[in-house]
């Protein structure tokens, strides 16, 4: 893992604040229905489809090969039979992978955000993906499994497991969960689960793309095929999260001011943390452990939209299929003839954030 | 590199030494006769690597090898390393050691000889366990050392890294280097000689392999969107020209582009980067041809295309076999080649 920085210690509890320092307004059922605020969703939500419709276009057109405009028709169409034309048709299921992971992720990282209220918790952070990753690679090592069928419930395990060995960590101690506790107990965890997956991985990978993939994710497997495999998973988690999107906002008051509201906590809790470990090991399972897109979406939209979760994890959706889309693009042209995989373009992009919101005075308790 | 003063052998060892390379020249499968011998520098030996140049004293008996292939090469000369590092990948049967050396090392032990102690590398060198054999001199001729490990190598021993680039020392290169440090650069030199020997007359069954280009590649069949091979640097790659194979014109190019690394990825979009290799070794297995050859991207290069491609396996001895070493080399050539040329007969004749 790279270096986090000086965690600041967590303010008291302000939950009506938004980690945006936008002015406070209250979430959810509570927020005032003044038209200024009503129409800042919907300039949300044009802008992250715009973004995210170039970053489509941006990822059919650009890549490790350098191709003309009559290719890119030509690879659209399922026309051409020359390389470029080959390599443009290649793009899409790609893209549509890139699409797919980076809103699982974005809902995910927003979902456990809300659930932890913590604003540096992320699939990748809170190790996650890698619980994940190194039951996917055991269970390669171990019991010869080699289809993504195999892989996706066996990362549901290692995902769900880890979650709860990672949150009862961050539990231990006086003062109960903390953001600060709940992030180191994640970063160590993903440590000591990172290095039982080289020991796994060493001595069997000589190839080294094998390994290589499932310590860092990459979106060189995609396909059409993987896609229809993971749909059903990633359907289900987007209606868990639909589901407890407004009794999280209820949550974010406070427990007893949510029991109070009549939701019901510890049922909201699980679905959401069912929707999110799910959301992250089915993408773990299709493109490896992928980090910080959690992290650095749902931030970014909540300086957009505020903290009202009925709009936060749709956006966030958006936003992460954009930024993941991007980084992959990113990767592709910033190694020719190679390729980077977009793990390793996203921890770059993601690290310097995640120090800065870590060390930001905003860092509390959402 | 230089040998400051001729070194010697100490007395006994060179008649067993030729009667060992006797034996391999007659049947490299069948040389359990060996005895132990026992090397002693006589002078000062200085030997020159990528970290500068390492100063041997005379009277250096206890040589301890890490990373990969060294310990074969002290094995090859009869001389028992007091450790050497383990091996996981191509061993099969848990001792930790390719099948070529544990069989030298129990030869070397019926013998006489102390059995060697060994190290995991797996997470970065036991410096401790290599400590604890108290080594005059430590073998790493061909390693991926960084200088910190050869810094704290050298507070243990003088320490033999390798000439050029982590992981670039080709195998004679490995041979002449090691020996030197251990006194016995003629011996290294004859090793050498009788290698080629043993590898001429396994490529000469073959002439359909003479001229042909090849190089080193490894391939996911489940990650089809790169295409990785190892440059001329890598001794994999450049055993194909002692095959009496060419390089071909584009590995070579992005060899020569990039000198300080063993191995390039390739994105597939780029394919035709790689169309004038003739022959293609891989890791992996035949079966993993058709996933291959379906590949939009990939299935475009010629030697995927005709089939010309030799799958080495993956974890079997036979793939680790394919890295040269002066045992491995004896044990391998014949299956080795025999693959090649296979994969040969398909390749679009050039």
């Amino acid at each position: 893992m790279t270096a986090h920085g000086p965690l600041a210690p967590p303010d008291p509890v302000t939950p009506s604040d938004t980690a945006s320092g936008a002015p406070t307004e209250p979430p959810g059922e509570f927020r005032s229905s003044r038209p200024v605020r009503a129409r800042r969703p919907l300039v949300a939500l044009g802008l992250l489809t715009a973004l995210l419709a170039l970053a489509i276009v941006c990822s059919i057109a650009f890549g490790a090969r350098v191709v003309s405009l009559g290719e890119i028709l030509d690879g659209l169409t399922g026309r051409g039979q020359e390389l470029g034309a080959l390599a443009v048709a290649e793009r899409v299921p790609r893209t549509a992978t890139a699409v797919v992971a980076g809103a699982a992720l974005g809902v995910s990282g927003a979902l456990m955000q809300a659930l932890t209220r913590n604003p540096i918790a992320d699939p990748g952070i809170l190790g996650v993906n890698t619980g994940a990753s190194l039951a996917v690679v055991a269970a390669i090592a171990f019991a010869h499994i080699s289809s993504l069928w195999e892989y996706l419930w066996v990362a549901m395990v290692g995902a769900g497991a880890t979650a709860v060995v990672v949150y009862t960590i961050g539990s231990l101690g006086p003062g109960g969960t903390t953001p600060v506790k709940l992030a180191l107990a994640g970063v160590a965890t993903s440590a000591a689960l990172s290095a039982l997956i080289s020991a796994i991985m060493l001595p069997r990978a000589e190839g080294l793309t094998d390994f290589r993939f499932w310590q860092v994710g990459s979106l060189g497997r995609g396909s059409w095929a993987a896609l229809a495999t993971v749909a059903p998973f990633l359907l289900l988690a987007a209606a868990l999260a639909a589901t407890v999107a407004r009794p999280l906002n209820s949550l974010a008051l406070g427990e007893q001011m949510a029991v109070g509201l009549g939701v019901k906590v510890g049922r909201t809790r699980l679905l959401a943390a069912a929707a999110g470990v799910i959301a992250c090991a089915t993408t773990t399972a299709l493109a490896g452990p992928i980090g910080f897109v959690g992290l650095m979406v749902p931030h970014a939209v909540r300086m957009l939209v505020g903290p009202d979760n009925r709009w936060l994890l749709p956006l966030a959706a958006l936003g992460g299929a954009a930024l993941l889309t991007f980084a992959d693009v990113l990767g592709r042209v910033i190694a020719r003839p190679g390729e980077v995989s977009v793990g390793v373009v996203t921890a770059f992009v993601g690290a310097p954030v995640l120090i800065a919101i870590a060390r930001g005075a905003k860092v509390r308790e959402l | 590199m230089t040998v400051s003063r001729k070194s010697f052998l100490t007395a006994g060892l060179a008649a067993p030494i030729a009667a060992i390379l006797a034996a391999c020249t007659a049947d490299s499968s069948d040389n359990s006769t060996a005895s132990v011998a026992t090397a002693v520098t006589t002078g000062e030996i200085s030997v020159e690597h990528a970290f500068g140049t390492t100063v041997i004293p005379a009277g250096a008996s206890r040589f301890t090898a890490i990373a990969w292939g060294n310990h074969d090469v002290a094995l090859a000369l009869d001389v028992m390393p007091a450790g050497l590092s383990s091996q996981e990948w191509g061993t099969e049967d848990g001792s930790g050691m390719m099948e070529w050396t544990k069989q030298k090392v129990d030869e070397l032990v019926a013998a006489g000889a102390e059995q060697p102690v060994l190290f995991d590398d797996t997470d970065g060198y036991d410096f401790e366990a290599i400590a604890e054999t108290h080594p005059d001199v430590i073998l790493a001729a061909y390693s991926g050392l960084s200088q910190e490990d050869y810094d704290t190598l050298t507070k243990i021993a003088p320490t033999v890294a390798y000439p050029g680039v982590p992981w670039g020392t080709k195998w004679r290169e490995m041979i002449r280097l090691n020996s030197q440090a251990m006194g016995l650069a003629e011996q290294g030199d004859a090793l050498i000689t009788d290698l080629e020997q043993q590898i001429d007359d396994a490529v000469a069954q073959y002439p359909q392999i003479a001229g042909k280009s090849a190089a080193f590649f490894y391939m996911s069949q489940s990650d089809t969107s790169t295409i990785g091979f190892y440059t001329t640097a890598d001794p994999r790659t450049a055993f194909m020209t002692d095959l009496g194979m060419t390089i071909p014109a584009s590995v070579q190019a992005v060899s020569d582009a990039e000198p300080e690394t063993f191995f390039i990825d390739v994105s597939s979009e780029n394919a035709d980067q790689v169309a004038d290799v003739d022959v293609m070794i891989i890791y992996g297995e035949n079966s993993d041809l058709a996933a291959l050859q379906a590949d939009s991207l990939v299935g475009t290069i010629p030697a995927i295309k005709n089939g010309a491609v030799a799958f080495v396996g993956n974890g079997a001895p036979l793939s680790a076999s394919t890295n040269p070493g002066p045992l491995s080399i004896p044990w391998g050539i014949k299956e080795y080649v025999a693959l090649i040329a296979a994969a040969a007969d398909k390749a679009a004749a050039s």
